[in-house]
């Protein structure tokens, strides 16, 4: 199983009550609901990868995220995961403040775009990067329309009283421990309002 | 080659007086014969009963062949061995709604009291009207709880109605392009098709069982009904503005344009296989359907059923009932804390995609009730 995977999971209480954000084809859930018996839905706007939900039994709604998330009530869910699609979405201030309210915990996952690599093609090309790490999109092709680094969710938590309950850097699958922000190419962060 | 899958249609009578069906408008109905077909078998247990609910001119007969018919039933890509609805695991039953002209009492049946049809002195039914006279066929059946109940339309209504009047008699429920109500365009379009009928002297008040039939009426409420079956798209791609067997405008007003054609072939042979009573009666309930009528809200009506499972489907083009009200009713379910999956297929069929993009459909609910099924067993 993918190591950003394994991390959610040990985060994930058993049988708790989970949102997954785009959730794509279902895989994440579905792994959720095999190790730690949690009650699962998706959101997914893509409908293929809607019907691959069905078709591993996830309950899942197809629509746009930033639509709905409003209207849930408050702590419906114990958590809410998003996963590598926080940089995606148009409002990405939306669903965060919705998805504190929505569920207890947040689990935050996001590509770095603070990674040295990302410094160093933008220092020495001259261009966007693209078809390196973890970004393997041109800039006129990319739908991170919303790309982050570390430094930058991490100040974001700070000026919003969000408090960080548990943080992870990866690069290759492999923690990072030292200037994640550098050397890092995952942030995945457990988040909830401080209090 | 596939096996050709020969079902008859079986009826069932009840409601004899004095214990006649109280129907909504307070009137009383009885005796009611239900049409309907089954197919599959009733396993030991009595745990895989799907009911399938038609929309506004089907049937019973959902699926496989009558003995001697060229065409199957009107749903046979979705129920069948191996399909969606597959009945090699499913026990699957549809029945003919009541006010309907397939072979359950409706206005062109006998009215016991005069030994004529009853033509206008058939009442008012509505969809919870007909939801209760199928309860009673389910009980008749033996089935406690039902798998899964389904349908597209008319039959998503009554899928709704289902979940709502008999929660405890169902643990699934997949209502597809439908709404939680009639909306005003709905009822306008309808309100235009009895119109067509009402203003054709052969209708007669509806006492023409034994005279010519109001054709023409039936034929162009119909053509009205169908337009709103298809959607801009798909009509552009089937027809455009192609001439009708000729190479220019005949600067009359015979048929010019293939739409027009069509149009007329769908209005004229909807007359040799509906009755138009039924269509006035079966028109009106669906306008009077209204799920949140009496409870005060949606989500009020959905509060005893938060153990069903739900799979709401819509169609992209579906102008007649749009995905903008499945979404109110998966509002009103999540709301709830009901279990909901919420699928809005792409489609430039319009309302008919329900009865053509069988591909999507049969993935999506295939995998659903194999889910719901897996969790009894």
């Amino acid at each position: 199983m993918r190591r950003d995977y394994e991390i959610i999971r040990n985060l994930i209480a058993e049988n708790s009550k989970v949102l997954d954000l785009g959730c794509g084809n279902g895989e994440l859930l579905a792994y959720l609901k095999k190790e730690k018996n949690i009650k699962g839905k998706g959101i997914e706007i893509n409908g293929q990868r809607v019907s691959e939900s069905i078709a591993r039994g996830i309950t899942v709604y197809q629509g746009d995220m930033e639509e709905v998330l409003p209207e849930y009530p408050d702590k419906a869910y114990d958590y809410i995961i998003i996963s590598q699609t926080l940089q995606e979405v148009r409002n990405p201030e939306l669903v965060l403040t919705h998805s504190l309210r929505v569920a207890r915990f947040v689990i935050v996952s996001f590509p770095n775009f603070g990674h040295w690599r990302v410094r160093f093609y933008i220092l020495c090309r001259g261009r966007i990067p693209s078809s390196i790490g973890g970004f393997n999109y041109t800039w006129y092709e990319t739908p991170d329309v919303h790309p982050l680094s570390i430094r930058d969710f991490e100040d974001y938590c700070k000026i919003k009283n969000i408090r960080i309950v548990r943080a992870y850097y990866l690069a290759k699958d492999k923690e990072v421990r030292v200037s994640p922000n550098f050397f890092a190419t995952l942030g995945i962060y457990m988040i909830t309002h401080s209090q | 080659m596939e096996e050709v899958y020969y079902v008859e249609t079986q009826y069932y009578t009840f409601a004899y007086p004095p214990n006649e069906l109280k129907l909504e408008s307070g009137e009383k109905l009885g005796p009611i014969t239900l049409a309907y077909e089954t197919y599959g078998e009733l396993n030991k247990d009595k745990t895989n009963a799907i009911l399938i609910l038609h929309a506004l001119s089907g049937d019973a007969h959902v699926a496989g062949y009558h003995k001697g018919d060229r065409k199957p039933g009107w749903w046979d890509n979705m129920v069948g061995p191996g399909k969606a609805f597959d009945t090699n695991k499913y026990f699957v039953i549809c029945s003919n709604v009541i006010g309907g002209c397939k072979g359950s009492t409706g206005p062109s049946s006998i009215n016991p009291a005069t030994g004529k049809p009853y033509g206008l002195d058939f009442p008012v039914i509505t969809i919870k009207d007909m939801v209760n006279a199928q309860r009673h066929l389910i009980d008749y059946l033996g089935i406690e709880k039902l798998l899964c109940v389904a349908g597209g339309s008319m039959g998503g209504m009554q899928v709704l109605q289902w979940t709502v009047s008999y929660p405890e008699r169902v643990r699934s429920a997949i209502p597809i392009a439908t709404a939680s109500r009639n909306k005003a365009m709905q009822i306008a379009f309808n309100e235009v098709g009895r119109q067509a009928i009402m203003s054709d002297p052969n209708w007669n008040r509806g006492d023409y069982y034994d005279k010519t039939p109001p054709n023409t009426g039936l034929a162009i409420a119909r053509m009205v009904g169908h337009i709103t079956y298809l959607s801009e798209e798909s009509m552009e791609q089937k027809f455009g503005r192609r001439l009708r067997q000729k190479e220019k405008y005949g600067y009359d007003f015979s048929i010019d344009f293939e739409v027009e054609s069509y149009l007329h072939h769908q209005g004229l042979s909807f007359t040799q296989r509906f009755d138009a009573n039924s269509y006035l009666y079966i028109t009106k309930a669906i306008d009077y359907f209204d799920l949140a009528d009496g409870y005060g809200s949606l989500f009020e009506a959905f509060s005893n059923s938060t153990h069903i499972k739900f799979l709401v489907i819509s169609f992209t083009s579906d102008w007649l009932y749009p995905p903008s009200q499945s979404k109110e009713i998966v509002r009103a379910l999540e709301a709830n804390g009901i279990d909901v999956t919420y699928r809005e297929i792409e489609s430039s069929y319009g309302h008919d995609a329900f009865l053509l993009e069988a591909e999507e459909q049969t993935r999506i609910i295939s995998s659903f009730l194999k889910y719901v099924y897996e969790e009894i067993e």
